[in-house]
């Protein structure tokens, strides 16, 4: 179950990626920080990939999660979306 | 037209942040609320969605060179204007640009705004551009994207610089630091437009109200840029009879800051509910900002 909600995650943010113009063949850190300096998402593209996130798992992303202190990585986002189910 | 809260003018905010990347290059360090209080741009304008045309300043009363002055002067900087032939030599200069030629832009080729921003050439047919955010273009120098260029003279000199404590109490003895008490009720119209409004706002209008609040001219910045201004002021005295005003300010900003954000959500995913709590957050903020206004001065 964790593992198909990794398999779906990396799949959005690897075409969040690819729209930002980078390559992300490479693999992906699962607790690299989600910013420039880590999987290198802008401010913009972690709001993308929340609301990616909400319409495709079909999810609320609570309200907390959608000021400055939002998800910090990837493993984050599983562990919210293990604990939806 | 459709495309509402947006700057006619040249963006003051833009210029701060595009004064502290360029600093930055020079390895000075120099902080944006530094530079925004020598320009005296606590505040924001904006355009209301009933009146395109008008703009409404708040905490502005002077025009981008009137603060460019203000600028120049308390830095001990001089601007020197170049021709395009000449910046192609220089690595890193200040460019008025137009928001209809900037790829990147939410303006690119729907409406003109022009602001400057900080970009350093790295060959003939691309730039780095440090802008809100740190981009990396391959556009095109010769394009009419780039109207003019400044280099500032001293740049790298730190000495040539007066203390945080100066600049700070120059702001103070002009009456920058003070809360603009008309905010509030332009928050109260903003909110009526919007619950009028509600039916007939398409997705590029909540985009532009996330653009609108989350931008470095908008609330959630410059409340944390007040609120970082009195942190430095608090320390550097030694004193705490800032600290209600600032951790006021620290709210503020991340409330405006959710706000902001919940607006980019809805712009992806239209929900009544969603939208109904963005107004109930709103109407939160308008109060604390009233009471901001109403009880704190420095």
């Amino acid at each position: 179950m964790k593992e198909d909600i990794v398999h779906k995650l990396l799949d959005i943010v690897q075409t969040i990626l690819k729209n930002k113009g980078i390559d992300s063949n490479d693999e992906i850190d699962l607790n690299s920080p989600l910013q420039e300096h880590g999987i290198g998402l802008g401010s913009i593209e972690i709001l993308t990939l929340m609301s990616e996130i909400e319409n495709q798992f079909k999810v609320e992303i609570p309200e907390k999660f959608w000021g400055s202190q939002n998800f910090q990585s990837l493993n984050d986002i599983v562990n919210f979306l293990h604990g939806q189910n | 037209m459709d495309c509402c809260y947006t700057l006619k003018n040249e963006d003051q905010f833009c210029l701060s942040n595009s004064l502290e990347h360029y600093f930055k290059l020079g390895n000075s360090n120099i902080k944006n609320w530094q530079i925004f209080l020598a320009m005296n741009v606590p505040g924001f304008h904006y355009n209301t969605l009933q009146n395109p045309d008008v703009e409404i300043l708040n905490g502005i009363s002077d025009t981008s060179d009137k603060l460019l002055d203000n600028f120049t002067a308390l830095f001990k900087v001089k601007l020197v204007e170049y021709s395009k032939n000449k910046v192609f030599n220089k690595k890193a200069v200040l460019a008025f640009v137009d928001d209809y030629c900037l790829p990147y832009s939410n303006a690119f080729k729907k409406y003109h705004n022009i602001r400057f921003i900080c970009l350093e050439i790295k060959e003939k047919s691309g730039c780095l551009i440090f802008d809100n955010e740190y981009k990396d273009l391959d556009v095109n120098i010769e394009s009419n994207l780039l109207l003019s260029f400044y280099e500032i003279e001293n740049k790298f000199d730190s000495h040539a610089y007066p203390h945080c404590n100066d600049i700070i109490t120059d702001a103070v003895q002009k009456g920058y630091l003070m809360p603009n008490n008309t905010l509030a009720d332009e928050i109260s119209s903003f909110i009526n437009e919007l619950k009028q409004r509600s039916k007939t706002l398409d997705s590029e209008i909540l985009y532009n109200l996330f653009f609108f609040i989350n931008r470095p001219s908008g609330p959630a910045t410059t409340r944390l840029q007040m609120a970082e201004s009195l942190n430095f002021l608090s320390t550097e005295n030694n004193t705490d009879i800032f600290n209600n005003m600032k951790t006021r300010y620290m709210n503020l900003s991340e409330q405006w800051r959710t706000i902001g954000n919940l607006f980019f959500r809805i712009s992806k995913s239209w929900s009544q509910k969603h939208f109904d709590r963005i107004i109930e957050k709103l109407e939160k903020v308008f109060l604390i900002e009233q009471e901001t206004a109403c009880r704190e001065r420095i």
